[in-house]
């Protein structure tokens, strides 16, 4: 691979952030090819722009993987200090100074202000292919090439993440997955802690959807009344499920205030039937399987699609 | 115990290279954490600065830009990537961001293997 087509993995912008300390410089970073994981090679090519202003604060924002924003955070070394900004908190998190007005782990909250973008709540029952739908649909969607940013937030205690849907080694996943969860429904304090998770998740979907063009809420496998202020931060939902039983009581947590998209009944066979258009898509699909970034369904892709033009 | 827990391995890569393996552990009952966690938060007092250090850990990216500059004065600096390593249960990239030493090079991918000690749930240890 060669350097310009390393270079066209990554695009830096200067931009900058708007506080309610001031108007901050801000380094940007976009994924070009978001298709597959970009190229470590790409560390030893990348070059800052040249307007980005190393005698001033920089603020880091953008997804990207965990390697290359260290990256930049050491090719920024040399600011009075470096802050990232938390898109879900919408705060700048300080996290190195060289001046006094300033401490490491200051939070400064952003001001934005832009029009929320659409958020779509994915349930249904456990098993039934919640996160891989979630993962397939951001990948597809943004394929694209109609929409900018798409997210998933996953406003469970998994310890799922992208990272476990572009991963060759399953073993690997799975026990990280186990490692990184917190299953708080079981811990003695759960009718305190629940409560307060869905209030927290509530306000990360609320600050994604000023940043971000469609926020896809994988909300995990219960319709539980505690999620209540969370389904209030969404504008459309898809069930999918493999317990028909399930899925009244998904409506009835979505409804009145969410527009229905689609009913997909997860089968473990491959196959796909278009059951209704109207007044919401309705489906029978087997492709949910853990391992691949997978294909949706062209009716269900196009459906979606007609959120963002609303 | 404070909400961010760092605990520090001894390892090498799968080539035979020493280095420091530094584990992110949230201790939070929900897994969350705070900006404000950073202001206690310290390296291990037995880090080798002559060693690089890989870091790896589930944890918001503000902490790991933490970490990464707190750690400067290493030898090398690496992130560890679980889609990067060998098919293995434990094997993984882990991506040098930061180098002052010929040994490794920037973007490179070192294969490590994680410590069997930060498994404690699905190892029942």
């Amino acid at each position: 691979m060669n350097t310009i087509t390393l270079q066209k993995q990554v695009e830096l912008q200067v931009t900058e952030l708007k506080t309610e300390m001031g108007i901050y410089q801000t380094l940007a970073i976009n994924l070009v090819m978001f298709r597959e994981l970009i190229k470590t090679d790409v560390l030893a090519q990348i070059k800052l722009p040249d307007e980005l202003d190393l005698s001033r604060e920089v603020i880091l924002d953008g997804q990207a993987p965990t390697w290359l924003y260290a990256n930049l955070v050491e090719r920024c070394w040399q600011a009075p200090w470096i802050g990232c900004h938390a898109a879900k908190e919408k705060l700048i998190v300080v996290i190195q100074t060289r001046i006094s007005t300033i401490s490491i782990g200051d939070a400064i909250p952003v001001l934005l202000n832009r029009t929320p973008c659409p958020a779509i709540l994915i349930g249904g029952s456990p098993d039934s292919g919640k996160s891989v739908l979630s993962n397939a649909l951001r990948f597809n969607l943004m394929k694209t090439g109609a929409v900018g940013r798409v997210f998933v937030h996953r406003a469970s205690w998994d310890g799922e993440g992208n990272w476990a849907y572009e991963g060759a080694n399953r073993d690997l996943v799975k026990k990280l997955i186990v490692e990184n969860e917190f299953r708080l429904h079981e811990h003695p304090e759960t009718a305190k802690l629940i409560p307060n998770f869905f209030k927290y998740h509530s306000s990360a979907v609320q600050n994604l959807r000023e940043v971000v063009d469609l926020v896809l809420v994988d909300v995990g496998g219960k319709p539980q009344t505690e999620k209540a202020p969370l389904v209030e931060q969404c504008t459309h939902y898809i069930i999918i499920s493999k317990e028909s039983d399930a899925i009244p009581k998904w409506h009835e947590l979505c409804h009145p205030n969410l527009q229905p998209l689609a009913v997909i009944r997860s089968v473990r066979q491959k196959r796909e039937e278009v059951l209704q258009k109207q007044p919401f898509l309705e489906i029978i699909d087997g492709r949910w399987r853990e391992g691949e970034i997978q294909s949706v369904p062209d009716i269900l892709l196009e459906n979606v699609l007609t959120v963002l033009h609303a | 115990m404070s909400a961010i827990q760092l605990q520090l391995f001894r390892e090498q890569t799968q080539s035979g290279l020493t280095y420091q393996h530094l584990h992110i552990q949230i201790n939070t009952q929900d897994g969350l954490i705070v900006p404000a966690d950073l202001k206690n938060l310290f390296l291990p007092e037995e880090m080798v600065w002559s060693q690089g250090v890989v870091i790896e850990g589930k944890a918001p990216i503000w902490l790991y830009a933490y970490l990464v500059h707190a750690c400067h004065p290493a030898a090398w600096v690496a992130c560890f990537d679980p889609r990067l390593g060998e098919p293995t249960p434990q094997s993984g990239g882990a991506v040098v961001i930061a180098t002052h030493t010929r040994e490794v090079a920037l973007g490179e991918v070192l294969k490590v293997n994680l410590p069997a000690a930060i498994f404690r749930k699905t190892t029942g240890t």
